[in-house]
């Protein structure tokens, strides 16, 4: 009863996230095309595109997660996009380049990033690591139609 | 010692038979997961381009953001500026007459910058730049720069610059990222 409490607290932290995440950039895809510019990691080109997808990514994830229908692939989609998020931010910090993160907000007036923004990413990773193990797990407690190697059974 | 039956060795390789399918569960769900979420990742991605080719406003699918960053930069620039590139500041940054400013936050200058750039962060250049200024020869050529076209601070510290009285200011509007990106040399301090 503990663990179901403890993996819908963690599915609607991690969904709720997500989906609210998106929304804003889905409103205002041009500024947070901008903001995708500034990390200075994709090549110019593909900036817009990739503005223009990965919010509807971020919501699909995020409702999956949020209606429980597709538990382990939404953990793997959410678990993705953190560890990609993350790897961007440590790498921009680490090269001290002067950046707004655009996780929840396209606004221009949000605060530069920090380590405590990447300190975030990595603790959202626990809610996620949480949905993934109980995503396993209600995948493989399906009953399975045939057991790929058979186990005898021990003689008496 | 007890000698080990038959039936130990039965259960031994029964446990070993039983780990070897539960590792083989976790990779076939995880397969199947993983399938399933790029099926999705699809969908979504697909969705996002309907939805940007329904709207009024859409963004184009491709864009130059370097070439229209930079000219949108160039045209901010204050009158009397000078606009610099990385090859020529590549060029002129060990010369005599040269003196560079970083402008940004003085950690990322501890960091790295621009070999013999002296640190000018804005909110110290008031208090600071009179008093360099009036130490340097007036040919002198003051670049400023911060971290790439999108920031400010380094064609708000050469307008400074050209406040306080020095004529001869250039901007590297490419900035650090840019110097960064092209393997050009940097120094570190602190």
């Amino acid at each position: 009863m503990k663990w179901r409490i403890l993996v819908w607290a963690c599915r609607l932290i991690l969904g709720g996230v997500f989906i609210y995440a998106s929304l804003d950039k889905i409103a205002h895809p041009e500024r947070f095309a901008e903001l995708v510019y500034n990390y200075r990691i994709l090549p110019g080109d593909l900036v817009n595109l990739f503005a223009i997808v990965l919010p509807w990514v971020e919501l699909t994830g995020g409702l999956l997660l949020l209606t429980g229908r597709q538990p382990l692939p939404a953990s793997l989609i959410l678990t993705g996009l953190m560890v990609v998020f993350g790897s961007a931010i440590g790498y921009n910090l680490a090269r001290g380049l002067d950046f707004n993160c655009g996780c929840f907000s396209t606004s221009p007036e949000m605060a530069k990033e920090t380590i405590r923004t990447l300190a975030r990413d990595v603790a959202l990773l626990v809610p996620a690591a949480v949905c993934l193990f109980d995503g396993h797990r209600r995948t493989s407690s399906r009953p399975q139609s045939a057991s790929p190697i058979r186990v005898p059974d021990r003689p008496e | 010692m007890k000698r080990r039956t038959s039936a130990d060795r039965h259960g031994g390789f029964q446990d070993m038979n039983a780990s070897i399918f539960r590792s083989e569960q976790i990779i076939g769900s995880l397969r199947a997961a993983s399938g399933r979420a790029t099926l999705f990742v699809a969908l979504a991605c697909l969705a996002g381009l309907a939805f940007n080719a329904l709207r009024p406003d859409s963004l184009p699918l491709f864009q130059d953001w370097r070439a229209l960053e930079a000219e949108q930069a160039a045209v901010r620039l204050a009158t009397g500026l000078v606009a610099l590139d990385t090859d020529r500041v590549a060029r002129l940054y060990t010369e005599k007459h040269v003196l560079v400013l970083d402008a940004r936050a003085r950690d990322f200058y501890l960091m790295e910058h621009i070999p013999g750039a002296l640190s000018m962060p804005l909110d110290e250049a008031d208090a600071r730049l009179g008093e360099l200024l009036r130490a340097l020869p007036p040919d002198t050529l003051v670049i400023t720069y911060c971290d790439s076209v999108t920031c400010e601070m380094g064609q708000e510290l050469g307008r400074k610059v050209l406040a306080a009285g020095h004529a001869r200011v250039g901007v590297y509007l490419e900035g650090m990222a840019d110097w960064l990106r092209r393997g050009m040399p940097v120094e570190s301090a602190g």
